[in-house]
């Protein structure tokens, strides 16, 4: 009976924690958006990030339900939150915050096998953007709304700080001085933009986001190639003195953003088409302040909601599954990171100027060199993972691999492998070229699993025809490893 | 045919009617609705300086007039007149908003000659001893 009860006692403790482990299943920093939503194994995961003194409710809450609606609806898409509500008041360098989110965007992609999405309010931008330096491969895009990516104007100038104001007019200044004047009225109340300026205004956190600040200078560059949406809101301000001048009323217009934020300095990072600008109709500073297109209200807007659900579609669609940071080639140990020459090319005779259109567009490549230690110009044999920005790069990557390449002269037919004793069949591994003479040549086998190329290469001795076959039983069981791997890791296999 | 016209009025009426309720529901929903008084922090009262900055704006002495704007503001006037003479302008005895910070805000109460009074909230900035205006908007 004792046994009986302890055993009711032990399972009334682990349910809940299971239980809990399933709701969190990347720790308590990330929570799934309130709403029915499918399994994370295999879904796109689409992770909101908030900004500076809020909180996961700034993006998850209930006033956001129709966004949430809308995303849901696009094919697997699951909805998380993070949350670092607790530390926001520091900046994104602390482990709560960046470190944090990088771990938690692994997570999230191991979990699902997809790379994901990161939607980020205002500093959570900042957060993603050093998260980025080390979880690049693990994120499929990233839509910020009002990111001060270069810092804020409006905290600058309420410390007293005019070198970043420098390019400012006068009359610039003079209307960012007039919103801090105005913000005295707002700032007792906390969730208010105006309360989030009198909080931070003389904390370390404040200066960190001072207009090109040492701190966000210190921040690793933005991946050029990573798809991005990046929204400012903006309402001019008109000035307007009418009664105190009265009969001569003065109007002028000036430019405020959201007002926390520029128009420049939100969209700084935007290198491509995905910068969307929202104007409001020009107003007094109260509504600079509460317009749709100030800082709180912008990402609530219609409009705003339709070029993130539209960019999520689009960046879930074209983005196929890539190779997660933690994702771990077999023997990686033993493997060198290759980015300049491929050594066969050297072998070749092959100049690294020689025009080669997949090496321009290949982002990392990987060598493994068997046998343990081994150097790649004089190794047998090796295999090589290179990674493309989409399928159909690393496609036209494998097709110039196939016809060969015109630097080295020898044109080689694409030619089957039978490869049975691996694992994976000779679909799976279609394509091969013989490069120079047999038995004094380079003989290669290449595969393109996503966007990904898997190349294995080596060196024949005495064979009077290249044929993995042949091969060495440890580079095929490596190259099937690798294959499975990837293919548990949510490649198109 | 009377019936007939008696039909198209009520339709009008009714069409007339819901556009009206549904434009005075707009504009009670609308979310761009500007923040009003009531939404302001509470104040204080106004320090002795922002009578002078008063006096100042008041004076029909353009060079003292222009004393109490701040710079900017001060070159976006250029040669306006001064206020009409009989103009009041009273700040609230608890409608200022300032701390440590150089930048301050009051709501305040101004009457031109012949015209009903307005509300208005001023924003200044703290420049050698004196609160000068920045902006002006009618609540």
């Amino acid at each position: 009976m004792r046994s009986l009860l302890a055993l009711l006692l032990l399972a009334g403790l682990l349910v809940p924690a299971s239980a809990a482990a399933q709701e969190r299943p990347c720790g308590s920093q990330v929570t799934p958006v309130a709403g029915t939503q499918p399994v994370l194994a295999g879904s796109r995961p689409v992770l909101l990030v908030h900004g500076i003194l809020s909180g996961r409710n700034h993006w998850g809450g209930s006033d956001l339900a129709d966004l949430h609606r809308r995303l849901r609806g696009l094919p697997s898409v699951t909805l998380w939150t993070f949350d670092y509500s607790e530390v926001s008041d520091q900046w994104v360098t602390n482990d709560r915050i960046g470190p944090a989110l990088a771990r938690a965007v692994q997570c999230l992609a191991v979990a699902s096998g997809k790379q994901v999405i990161v939607g980020a309010h205002s500093m959570g931008g900042l957060v993603t953007q050093y998260a980025l330096g080390t979880v690049r491969d693990s994120v499929a895009g990233v839509f910020t709304v009002g990111t001060p990516f270069r810092g804020s104007l409006l905290l600058s100038v309420g410390q007293g700080l005019h070198g970043g104001a420098a390019n400012l007019r006068p009359g610039d200044h003079l209307a960012l001085r007039a919103g801090l004047a105005l913000c005295k009225k707002f700032q007792k109340k906390p969730n208010s933009l105006c309360g989030t300026i009198d909080a931070v205004i003389s904390q370390p956190v404040g200066r960190a986001l001072t207009i090109d600040s040492a701190q966000i200078k210190a921040l690793p560059p933005w991946p050029r190639d990573l798809p991005l949406l990046t929204v400012a809101g903006n309402t001019k301000y008109r000035w307007t003195l009418k009664l105190v001048l009265l009969p001569d009323p003065k109007i002028a217009d000036f430019d405020m953003g959201d007002p926390f934020v520029s128009v420049s300095s939100a969209t700084a990072e935007q290198r491509s088409d995905g910068r969307k600008v929202k104007e409001c109709e020009p107003g007094g500073l109260l509504k600079v302040f509460t317009s749709t297109c100030s800082h709180s209200n912008l990402k609530g807007r219609i409009g705003v909601q339709n070029d993130i659900v539209e960019f999520v579609e689009k960046a879930a669609r074209s983005s196929p599954p890539r190779i997660p940071a933690t994702f771990r080639l077999p023997n990686e140990d033993t493997g060198t990171l290759t980015r300049a020459m491929r050594p066969w090319d050297a072998a070749n005779a092959c100049e690294p100027t020689d025009d080669r259109p997949s090496d321009s567009a290949r982002l990392d490549m990987r060598g493994v060199v068997l046998p343990k230690g081994g150097d790649p110009l004089a190794s047998q044999e090796h295999w090589q993972l290179a990674t493309y920005r989409d399928d159909a790069t690393a496609a036209k990557a494998l097709a110039e691999i196939r016809a060969g390449e015109s630097c080295t002269g020898q044109e080689g037919p694409a030619v089957d492998i039978p490869v049975g004793s691996g694992g994976f069949s000779r679909s799976k591994f279609s394509g091969a070229v013989a490069v120079g003479e047999p038995g004094d040549g380079l003989f290669r086998a290449a595969t393109r699993i996503g966007n990904a190329v898997l190349l294995y290469a080596r060196r024949p001795q005495n064979e009077p025809r290249p044929d993995l076959r042949t091969a060495d039983p440890k580079a095929v069981a490596a190259l099937t490893s690798v294959v499975k791997s990837m293919c548990e890791h949510g490649w198109s296999c | 045919m009377a019936s007939a016209r008696r039909r198209t009025m009520i339709i009008i009426f009714a069409l007339v009617l819901a556009t009206a309720l549904g434009g005075l529901a707009g504009y009670l929903l609308t979310p761009e609705r500007p923040a009003t008084a009531e939404e302001f922090d509470a104040g204080g009262p106004p320090p002795p300086e922002a009578a002078e900055t008063v006096r100042r704006l008041l004076s029909g002495d353009r060079a003292e007039r222009d004393s109490a704007l701040s710079p900017e503001v001060r070159e976006l006037v250029g040669a306006a007149a001064t206020l009409p003479p009989g103009t009041k302008l009273v700040l609230d005895a608890d409608g200022w908003s300032g701390d440590a910070s150089p930048y301050a805000s009051a709501t305040a109460t101004v009457t031109l000659p012949g015209q009903a009074p307005r509300r208005v909230v001023f924003g200044f900035e703290r420049a050698d001893g004196l609160w000068r205006l920045l902006f002006e908007e009618e609540l």
